[in-house]
């Protein structure tokens, strides 16, 4: 766009926005270091205060995260050992984010057969407040004098964090043991591993959240909307905890406050999809997700020709309602409906039609049917 | 999306070259050369001149840390105007009342030529204060800053026709602002 084309709006807006020059500031450098060494503060007194609640418990802590020594594989076969690390974080106030990894120089087992198994940690715990959460008994093996030494590097889950429940739910202080023995040459060494973990309110707020089969294994799984504490920095996130140990989640579109409907299997495939609501001052949005795999898919929105249709959008509570589509749940699936008159009063009359999920994609049908909208807001289907 | 692409990872072409090896003195360039046009983003954003600095001020702030990374983008600029959104959103959210300022202009000096500048002006910031943010963002990215619908889409973080919702409708509003105002005023 260059200038002769330019809108009248943007003249204005040019003007308008002039204003500002006159208010500039000279040297900004020092303010903008000022900012970031007290976002640092914040930060260093955070791990501070995390670090201090580990010490103040007194437990044997064997090592922190990430503070494993390299494997140094010119040592002597005679010197084993092994460094279990606990990565262990407070994730709302009910749940305890754990990445265990496990880095060693041992003799191998032997299995049943008499054969070799392989060294490192064959079975492993991960205990909160006494409770097993998760373990592995994956061999029947024995530790005997004389196995092949070799170094390893494991991680537990493998691939991603594991969420495990606080066995006290609510705010606290909560141990977490790792127990992964390995065999040093005919002794087995069973030390285990602690941290403390100190869940506490305000670390995320939970605006919303349902339960449904949300990722088609039959197990309820748990659906939030979380934010960052008041005050603190962040966007609003669309959390999916599946099955109550595997978190999966995605950022939600900013500059809106979201909610969620109760998720609905919207195609008929076992999964139930996840529909969230949001509004920014006076528009309103709405946006579909699936769980797949490991991550949320927001599902793409077209309308009959193919053309990106948004869900909902726009509507003003101040101006014509009988302008734009905001969206709704029924028994019948998910549907868009505007008001029939630019200034309703209900019940009211509304035009509906109807969004059909199929191969992924949500489409917006072009036939419209007529729907009512009583004086509590809720929509049916039929006439007034 | 391509644009996101391009506005990450895409390196400076041989017309790009960074001005200066040392990150921090480059980057104090970049704060000199762009201020002027940030700020007034940043006023057009917010309404008020102590907010828009504050913003500003931020933004560069969060900026400061990664510009290393961030000077080999082809557009630093939008960068900084996403980051200038979403600092402004969350401030938004966190403040149930979402005021804007519908003071008076700040003062003048010789910045508007005549008295109807200085009465569209005022109302303009008013038009603008009425819009819902998604609507003011899209509207001034879109018809000041002249980023294209695609780009706007990826700096605001939502969808092509969410974007072109809001500059159709934020824009409605103001020219009927506008428009009554002149009205008005004849």
């Amino acid at each position: 766009m260059n200038a002769e084309q330019r809108d009248p709006i943007f003249e204005s807006l040019d003007q308008l926005a002039g204003l500002a020059d006159r208010d500039l500031t000279g040297d900004r450098m020092p303010d903008i270091r000022r900012r970031v060494r007290a976002t640092r503060r914040r930060r260093v007194a955070g791990v501070g205060l995390a670090a201090a609640a580990v010490v103040a418990a007194g437990l044997g802590i064997t090592q922190l995260a990430n503070s494993s020594a390299p494997i140094d594989p010119a040592k002597p076969a005679g010197d084993l050992s092994q460094t279990v690390s606990i990565d262990a974080v407070p994730a709302y106030s009910d749940l305890i984010q754990i990445r265990v990894s496990v880095e060693g120089r041992s003799s191998a087992y032997t299995d049943a057969a008499g054969e070799a198994a392989p060294a490192g940690p064959q079975n492993y715990q991960i205990i909160v407040d006494g409770q097993v959460v998760e373990e592995t008994k994956a061999a029947d093996v024995t530790c005997e004098a004389g196995g092949e030494v070799s170094s390893y590097s494991v991680g537990y889950p493998k691939q991603q964090r594991r969420f495990v429940p606080a066995t006290v739910p609510g705010p606290g202080e909560h141990i977490v043991e790792v127990r992964a023995p390995y065999c040093a040459d005919g002794e087995l060494i069973d030390e285990p591993t602690t941290q403390t973990v100190t869940t506490a309110l305000g670390e995320q707020v939970i605006r919303d959240e349902q339960s449904a089969d949300v990722g088609g294994d039959g197990q309820r799984d748990t659906v939030r909307i979380v934010t960052p504490a008041e005050g603190e920095q962040g966007d609003w996130e669309l959390v999916v905890l599946l099955a109550g140990d595997t978190m999966i989640s995605t950022l939600l579109p900013n500059d809106s406050e979201w909610s969620l409907q109760a998720p609905q299997d919207l195609d008929g495939d076992g999964k139930s999809e996840i529909i969230v609501t949001g509004g920014g001052g006076e528009t309103w949005l709405g946006g579909v997700y699936q769980v797949d795999g490991t991550t949320l898919r927001l599902v793409p929105t077209l309308d009959e020709a193919g053309q990106e249709e948004p869900l909902a959008f726009g509507f003003s509570d101040s101006g014509p309602q009988n302008v734009s589509f905001q969206i709704e749940l029924t028994d019948d699936g998910l549907v868009s409906f505007r008001y029939v008159d630019a200034s309703p009063t209900r019940p009211a009359a509304v035009e509906v039609r109807r969004w059909v999920l199929a191969d992924g994609t949500l489409t917006l049908q072009d036939a419209t049917e007529p729907g009512c909208v009583d004086a509590d807001f809720t929509l049916t289907l039929g006439n007034c | 999306m391509s644009l996101v692409m391009d506005m990450q990872t895409g390196a400076r072409g041989p017309g790009g070259a960074l001005a200066a090896d040392d990150p921090l003195v480059d980057f104090e360039a970049y704060v000199r050369e762009s201020q002027a046009k940030h700020k007034r983003l940043a006023f057009l954003l917010t309404g008020d001149l102590h907010s828009a600095e504050d913003l500003l001020q931020a933004a560069y702030a969060k900026l400061y840390p990664k510009w290393d990374k961030v000077r080999t983008y082809d557009a630093p600029d939008a960068y900084l105007r996403k980051v200038m959104l979403s600092l402004r959103t969350s401030l938004w959210r966190r403040h149930k009342n979402r005021e804007w300022s519908v003071g008076e202009l700040p003062e003048l000096g010789g910045a508007l030529d005549h008295a109807g500048g200085v009465a569209q002006s005022q109302t303009l910031l008013k038009a603008l204060g009425r819009l819902p943010e998604r609507q003011r963002a899209a509207v001034v990215l879109r018809h000041w800053c002249d980023v294209s619908e695609a780009e706007t889409a990826v700096i605001m973080d939502c969808s092509l026709g969410t974007v072109k919702s809001n500059t159709s409708k934020g824009l409605a509003h103001l020219r009927e602002a506008l428009g009554k105002a002149e009205g008005e005023a004849s």
